[in-house]
């Protein structure tokens, strides 16, 4: 069974975290040009992962889900698992690429950069875990790794309480969702996924459910479990904050989803609680952005309702039992990862050019700091503005599309409440614009913030990623059929998951 | 028959282009010499579609493709080649070619000098494709498009005029009343949609034909609709009022659009609509008296200008006024033939005032901002005969012309509309010649205040003859307004027989002695009373004619109070209306908004009051969530 591809991507990724720290600490002087060890490890790996996962991306078309059994444990990668790890390994290697100018020099840069290898790699078994407790046993692993990276500067007392809080939060998650395990063992005798579902339904069934929801939901950012996100996203460097918000938060609605399916018999459908918890999401993600005047926690609020528009795209879905609505919210995930990502790259990247993190001095970029920045940065300057209007859901861009086909998907139920929750999505994505837009004008200002003008230019290697990521934005709004590989089957596991 | 109307119109769009895109490059004068080597080759082409049109009179269609398809409404890209578009299309290139070059020189060293040169081709497009088109739809494009023109040229110099801001003000008063007379067009075009579900002319006129008996109210609907479009764009009762104030464009402009092209198309809609006319007699007696009545107040308010150009733009509509008449009277060639000399004669005219504003301007003494309104005044003029002598004789030989003295074209124009008022009736034949009478009256008292007598001004003292590349223009000009008559001389009447082809025989009017006598003594007359009041003008003091009039001369030099009229009447009301429901607005309509956004705000900032930061209360939020979820899965059970 050691040929499966995932246990390549896996191996390859789990083992390069370990290497990337050794190197990194033994043999420091072992550079390739500039890149330090830790960083040329990282880079090679999440470079080279791209081959064994097409190999089982071509494994998943030709004969179905890979699948890596070793003793009792499998993993399988279905639709989501694909989608899921796709996203961490891009992103995660774009990250790799920009985190390259933004920690050099930095002290414990090789755990920097091992421990996103090994956050990328546990996404990536996340998102295969066939069975309750690996599926727990991963995301602990992913949160364990990004405790680290949120508290990174560990000298800066904003992110040691960031850090505290994201800690003791998650912890008490983890002891629901271990709990809910313990309920579903008990009454079903079983933790793998498939069987419990095959388990004729019990009530006690609905309790574990809850567990669940909230455990998972706590690392998900539902609300009011929320409130660790915007500390810890604003805190963060700005690289982990693109993965927090861009692949984290949506692996910990992937491992939600997966748990919450095995009750799936036990009511008639989940779809209407996800349309209600995204609809609050939304509102609540919205109203407290709206006041925000710090750029990367406005962004960190702004994720919180995006998760709201998943989770309504997957409710649709499971209420009106067609697959649109999941592909639209799986759509959104994928486009989420990447609009977010490039705005919190891009925030970083003014942080880094404006010196506002370095040295003595450590603030937050606040709306204002953005003023003019167009003059000095345009690279910069652009791609955020497309990330924030694609965000904002502007067409034709990315975030138009798959919000667009969200709120299809929910006219398209024909229910009266289907269609008024799609409006309430509508009308949550024209509030967005209020907050949304200052950030875009304040952009392209003509006089220059005093920050602006003392600032210093912006390391190439910070705007390959960006680049990257917003020609990904601009060709997905004009073509989204080219995710279609990924956001179809993953629509379908989806599907399949809650039937 | 070969179809090269499409070339003709891409033509003058290449010149636009490379203006466009490298205006600035091209500099001065090059942006110049390449628009009016863009003018001068669509000329060349309407020269040889009209060589290709004589062989086949019949004319041909062409469409370039598809435009709108909805339903059952087809409206293509098509053009139709005949006689009297390619007569039109004649005018605007040959007339439009001389004053491209003109402007070369009228326009040197303005610091919009490309910009210029990119309008006036882009009005060369726009009236090709008003005069070319084969449905209303296309015809509208191109009636928007000279509009569009009209108002971009009005306010060329948008940053001049009293208060800086007046020249912006004139165009921006031209395109409003403009819309008044667009909106008349739309309707018609609806209700032809309506009626024959078609805006092809041959579906329109065919339809109308064999559909409506005369007089049908459908057909009287859409003449007078049309009507409304023509009187928007030929300047005519009640909408005339933006023409005198469109003046604060460059001279060549004045020439161009609001002389001899753009404000002539309503009279070629009405021409070119003639089916719809003729099945609707009282659209017809409308048109008539429109025309009549504009021919003569128009003329009463030439009369008492002291602006050398509003003269001539009061005038041009005064002259409109005998086209739009005799369109109505069904004297299709009357009205084409007056069309095309007054095209001639005004046009030289008006280059040859901006000739003299020229002169005084970059005379010994000129320091003067150009475009002031001092420079234009005639009463600051006087004895530019001597020192403007190309110009004194063009200047004459126009308005000889504009006053209709045989044998100049102006006389065979005007006589034909004269005999067909005279066959219609006294009221309209007497309104006429009362129009014409006055017309060489403030022709005459034109020439005498400007090139006779001693200068009144030390700029007219010292004003320059204009350079080569604007004097040839007028000279060429001049030859065609003298000679424009042979187009349809008595006895041949060549143009009648070619426009036949495209509008019908009609009514061809034949000379009358009598009339050309009697036309010729009152355009004598009126030159004698001119000169017995100017001739011996005082060199200082008050205009003779004034002192005659008293009040009156107030009441006519503001055109009647029209616009006084508007601006009680229409204008005051709607911003008193405009103000109060402004007021309303604020006040009731964005009460809901604005508790919405302050109810939003307000929630976002209680919602962050929450938010403490404080870890105790993070996770009694967990604990709050959990159980609102067991009580939600509880009641979902």
């Amino acid at each position: 069974m050691n040929d499966s591809p995932l246990f390549s991507l896996l191996a390859l990724l789990l083992l390069a975290a370990p290497a990337a720290y050794l190197f990194g600490r033994v043999v420091p002087g072992l550079r390739i040009g500039r890149l330090t060890p830790a960083r040329w490890i990282a880079l090679l790996a999440l470079a080279g992962a791209w081959i064994p996962f097409a190999a089982a991306q071509r494994a998943f078309v030709e004969s179905g889900p890979p699948v890596f059994r070793l003793g009792g444990i499998s993993l399988e990668m279905d639709g989501i698992g694909l989608l899921l790890a796709a996203l961490a390994l891009g992103l995660g290697g774009l990250v790799t690429v920009f985190s390259g100018p933004a920690e050099e020099g930095e002290d414990g840069e090789e755990k920097y950069f091992a421990m996103l290898l090994a956050m990328v790699g546990a996404m990536v078994g996340l998102g295969c875990a066939a069975d309750l407790f690996n599926l727990w046993l991963w995301f602990e692993a992913m949160t364990i790794s990004s405790y680290l990276l949120v508290a990174f500067h560990r000298d800066q007392p904003a992110s040691l309480e960031a850090g505290v809080k994201y800690l003791v939060q998650s912890a008490a998650g983890s002891v629901f969702v271990l709990l809910g395990i313990a309920v579903v063992l008990a009454n079903t005798g079983t933790l793998d996924l498939a069987e419990i579902a095959l388990h004729p339904p019990e009530p006690a069934l609905l309790a574990a459910a809850g567990l669940f929801i909230t455990g998972y939901g706590v690392k998900a950012a539902l609300v009011p479990l929320h409130t660790w996100l915007p500390d810890a996203h604003s805190q963060a460097p700005s690289g982990i904050s693109a993965m927090l918000s861009g692949v984290v938060i949506e692996a910990a609605l992937v491992a939600l989803l997966r748990a919450l399916a095995v009750t799936a018999g036990v009511v008639p459908s989940w779809g209407a609680l996800l349309i209600v918890l995204g609809a609050v999401n939304m509102l609540a993600g919205n109203l407290l952005a709206l006041v925000q005047r710090e750029v990367k926690r406005l962004l960190a609020y702004s994720s919180v309702s995006h998760l709201g528009y998943i989770l309504m795209g997957l409710g649709f879905s499971l209420e009106a039992g067609q697959a649109a609505g999941a592909q639209g919210g799986l759509f959104h995930l994928l486009n989420h990862g990447l609009m977010k990502g490039l705005a919190f790259l891009a925030a970083g990247a003014l942080i880094h050019a404006l010196r506002l993190q370095m040295g003595g001095s450590f603030r937050a970029l606040v709306i204002d700091d953005l003023d003019g920045a167009y003059r000095r940065y345009p690279l910069v300057a652009i791609t955020f503005s497309l990330a924030v209007l694609s965000l904002a859901g502007l067409p034709p861009l990315a975030g138009f599309m798959s919000k667009w086909q969200i709120i299809a998907a929910g006219v398209a139920g024909r229910e009266a409440w289907l269609i008024g929750m799609a409006h309430f999505a509508g009308f949550n994505s024209m509030l967005s614009f209020v907050y949304y837009l200052p950030l875009v004008s304040a952009v392209y200002r003509g006089v220059p913030s005093p920050a602006v003008q003392a600032g210093s230019p912006v390391p190439g290697a910070m705007q390959v990623p960006l680049l990257a990521l917003a020609l990904a934005i601009a060709v997905l709004g004009i073509w989204p059929g080219l995710a279609g590989g990924l956001v179809e089957p993953a629509g379908a596991a989806l599907m399949e998951m809650f039937r | 028959m070969d179809v090269l109307y499409p070339y003709i119109i891409l033509a003058p769009a290449a010149g636009l282009l490379a203006n466009l895109l490298a205006g600035r490059r091209l500099g001065d004068p090059g942006a110049g010499i390449a628009g009016s080597l863009a003018a001068g080759t669509a000329f060349g082409l309407a020269v040889w579609q009209f060589l290709l049109l004589r062989l086949h009179p019949e004319g041909a269609v062409v469409s370039l493709g598809e435009w709108i398809r909805i339903g059952a409404l087809e409206i293509p890209w098509a053009f139709r080649v005949d006689t009297l578009s390619v007569t039109m299309a004649l005018v605007v290139t040959g007339v439009g070619t001389l004053i491209h070059i003109y402007a070369i020189g009228y326009m040197h060293g303005d610091p919009g000098f490309a910009r210029f040169f990119v309008y006036l081709n882009l009005f060369l497009v726009a009236m090709l494709v008003l005069v070319g088109a084969d449905n209303y739809a296309v015809l509208f494009v191109g009636w928007e498009g000279v509009g569009l023109c009209s108002y971009l040229l009005i306010g060329f110099w948008f940053d001049r005029g009293e208060g800086g801001t007046a020249n912006a003000t004139a165009g921006r008063k031209a395109f409003v009343v403009n819309r008044i007379g667009d909106l008349g067009l739309l309707i018609a075009m609806f209700l032809m949609y309506r009626t024959f579900g078609t805006l092809d002319f041959d579906g329109v006129f065919g339809g109308a034909e064999a559909a409506l008996i005369a007089g049908a109210p459908v057909a009287v609907a859409i003449a007078l609709a049309l009507l409304v479009g023509a009187a928007g764009k030929s300047a005519q009762i009640p909408l005339f009022v933006w023409l005198p104030d469109a003046m604060a464009g460059p001279t060549p402009v004045s020439a161009l659009i609001h002389a001899a092209t753009m404000v002539t198309a309503g009279v070629y809609l009405i021409v070119r609509s003639h089916v719809l006319f003729e099945l609707a007699p009282m659209a017809q007696a409308a048109t008539v008296a429109t025309g009549a009545a504009t021919a003569l107040l128009a003329a009463t308010a030439a009369v008492a200008q002291f602006d050398i150009k509003r003269v001539l733009a009061y005038s041009t509509i005064s002259q409109l006024g005998f086209m739009v008449a005799a369109a109505g009277l069904g004297a299709y060639t009357a009205a084409i033939f007056h069309l095309v000399t007054h095209a001639f004669f005004k046009a030289l005219l008006f280059l040859a005032a901006g000739s003299v504003i020229h002169g005084l301007e970059h005379g010994g003494a000129g320091h003067q901002e150009p475009g002031t309104r001092h420079s234009q005044d005639m009463r600051t003029m006087g004895g530019l005969r001597r020192r403007m002598p190309v110009t004194f004789a063009v200047y004459t030989a126009g308005a000889l012309a504009l006053a209709g003295l045989p044998p100049l074209s102006g006389f065979f124009s005007k006589d034909e509309i004269l005999v067909a008022a005279y066959a219609h009736g006294p009221l309209v034949f007497g309104t006429l010649c009362a129009a014409a009478f006055l017309t060489a009256f403030y022709m005459g008292r034109q020439i005498f205040l400007v090139f006779t007598g001693s200068p009144r001004s030390p700029e007219a003292a010292d004003a320059a003859e204009s350079g080569r590349v604007m004097t040839a223009p007028l000279i060429g000009l001049a030859l065609l307004a003298v000679f424009g008559g042979v187009l349809n001389l008595p006895g041949t009447a060549a143009l009648g027989e070619w426009l036949s082809h495209a509008i019908g025989h009609g009514e061809h009017p034949a000379f009358s002695l009598p009339i050309a006598i009697g036309a010729t003594g009152l355009a004598v007359a009126g030159g004698w009373l001119a000169g017995r009041l100017y001739r011996s003008a005082p060199e200082a003091g008050p205009d003779p004619l004034k002192v005659r009039l008293g009040g009156l001369f107030a009441f006519l030099s503001r055109a009647w109070r029209l616009d006084d009229l508007y601006a009680a009447w229409i204008v005051g009301p709607f911003k008193r209306l405009a103000a109060v429901l402004d007021a309303g607005e604020i006040k009731v309509i964005s009460l809901p908004e604005r508790l919405l956004a302050g109810l939003t705000v307000r929630a976002g900032r209680g919602l962050s009051l929450l938010h403490t930061g404080q870890l105790n209360w993070n996770m009694a939020g967990i604990v709050a969530g959990f159980i609102a979820l067991l009580l939600a899965i509880g009641w979902m059970r």
